[in-house]
């Protein structure tokens, strides 16, 4: 930590799950690119685990999404 | 777009500690329709307050510079400087929670940022003495808070709680902690308690199994549930009618507000029992009649 930076805010702070889908794959863009520096300090092990879930939890959001519309799909080419 | 807290400035000069009111904090917010920074905050919010320190060792300025016009800016709603001085930054919606799981169970995972009022306070995060001003400030501001918002201490949770293994503020030498240790947010909320007298969430009694020789006996009433009713009064009947499938078990039914939305359930409600004189007002027939649905013949009609 130098004497002069605001050392509280992680890219991760500024994710909310009710954003656009664009927003929330920005900030992870950021998550996983400020990770990638410091990937060889175990300190921010915590933040890669966390991260991990909120990106399993949006691809299973994405998953189901898709999922629905495959049977709405379905459903109406057989009417 | 979402409202924004218009009163957050007397609010805070309410604790008495020197307000600083950053130019165009009425406006200010996260994200919004086209990332337009005007993001606010939707019915029901914000429903909980989350406290922070800055993990710096700066001047007052730089630190409320960065969350002012850093990435992502507004980091926070208010900065809390370490004489006690409150900067109002955002009155709406800010960024500063991030990824997380709420202890309480209200608002769903990964969504704090939205549904809170956060508070960054100058501290370096490794063991810095914390002022006994900016403490006494901090107590106070989250009770005034509460107070206003009708935010109940249950509802203050530290960055840590919110995010386990990920955050660890605040921490520092403390009435709330030793050392760099983690603040003991029971003691600190203990505090807020004190301050000012907030009424908790009401507690949902276990429902009441029929005794074999039958005589359910209906839980208390709580008052009448109407606009303007207390938030303790709302809560109960917000409470019964989630248990009830009358309305949905989400964050905005747990807001303690009767408002449209709460008249026009109970109306329903009402109507769905065939009551012809539906007014949507929960008077003590409704809450019995609510409160037997799946246990016993209302006591007050017997149906």
């Amino acid at each position: 930590m130098t004497d002069t930076q605001f050392n509280d805010f992680d890219p991760e702070d500024a994710y909310d799950v009710e954003d656009d889908p664009e927003t929330r794959l920005e900030v992870l863009e950021r998550v996983v690119a400020d990770l990638r520096s410091r990937r060889l300090d175990g300190r921010f092990e915590g933040r890669r685990i966390d991260a991990l879930r909120v990106i399993r939890n949006f691809l299973n959001e994405r998953t189901n999404l898709e999922d629905r519309l495959y049977e709405l799909k379905t459903e109406l080419e057989a009417m | 777009m979402g409202t924004s807290l218009e009163d957050l400035a007397d609010v805070c000069r309410s604790t008495g500690y020197p307000v600083v009111e950053h130019d165009g904090w009425q406006t200010r917010g996260r994200g919004g329709a086209g990332g337009d920074k005007t993001g606010g905050y939707e019915a029901g919010a914000p429903n909980h307050i989350i406290v922070h320190h800055s993990a710096s060792q700066t001047s007052i300025e730089n630190d409320v510079n960065y969350c002012l016009t850093g990435p992502d800016n507004p980091i926070g709603n208010l900065f809390l400087g370490r004489d006690g001085a409150i900067h109002v930054m955002a009155g709406r919606a800010a960024n500063t929670n991030g990824s997380g799981q709420d202890p309480c169970g209200i608002v769903s995972d990964d969504n704090m940022n939205a549904k809170s009022i956060a508070i960054e306070a100058g501290n370096n995060g490794v063991g810095e003495p914390w002022p006994i001003p900016q403490q006494d400030s901090y107590v106070k501001l989250v009770a005034a808070l509460g107070a206003a918002y009708g935010i109940a201490p249950a509802q203050v949770h530290s960055h840590f709680e919110w995010a386990p293994g990920r955050k660890i503020d605040p921490a520092g030498e403390s009435n709330y902690a030793s050392g760099a240790d983690m603040w003991n947010m029971e003691s600190f909320r203990n505090d807020v308690s004190g301050g000012v007298v907030i009424e908790p969430p009401p507690v949902e009694p276990p429902p009441v199994e029929p005794p074999p020789s039958g005589g359910w006996v209906c839980p208390p009433f709580p008052g009448e549930g109407n606009y303007g009713c207390s938030y303790s009064t709302c809560r109960a009947w917000q409470d019964a009618m989630i248990l009830n499938g009358v309305i949905k078990d989400n964050a905005a039914n747990h807001d303690g507000v009767w408002g449209d939305g709460m008249h026009n359930a109970c109306f329903n409600m009402q109507r769905s029992w065939g009551w012809s004189d539906a007014d949507g007002i929960g008077g003590q027939h409704s809450w019995a009649h609510l409160r037997s649905r799946k246990v016993a013949p209302c006591p007050k009609c017997g149906k």
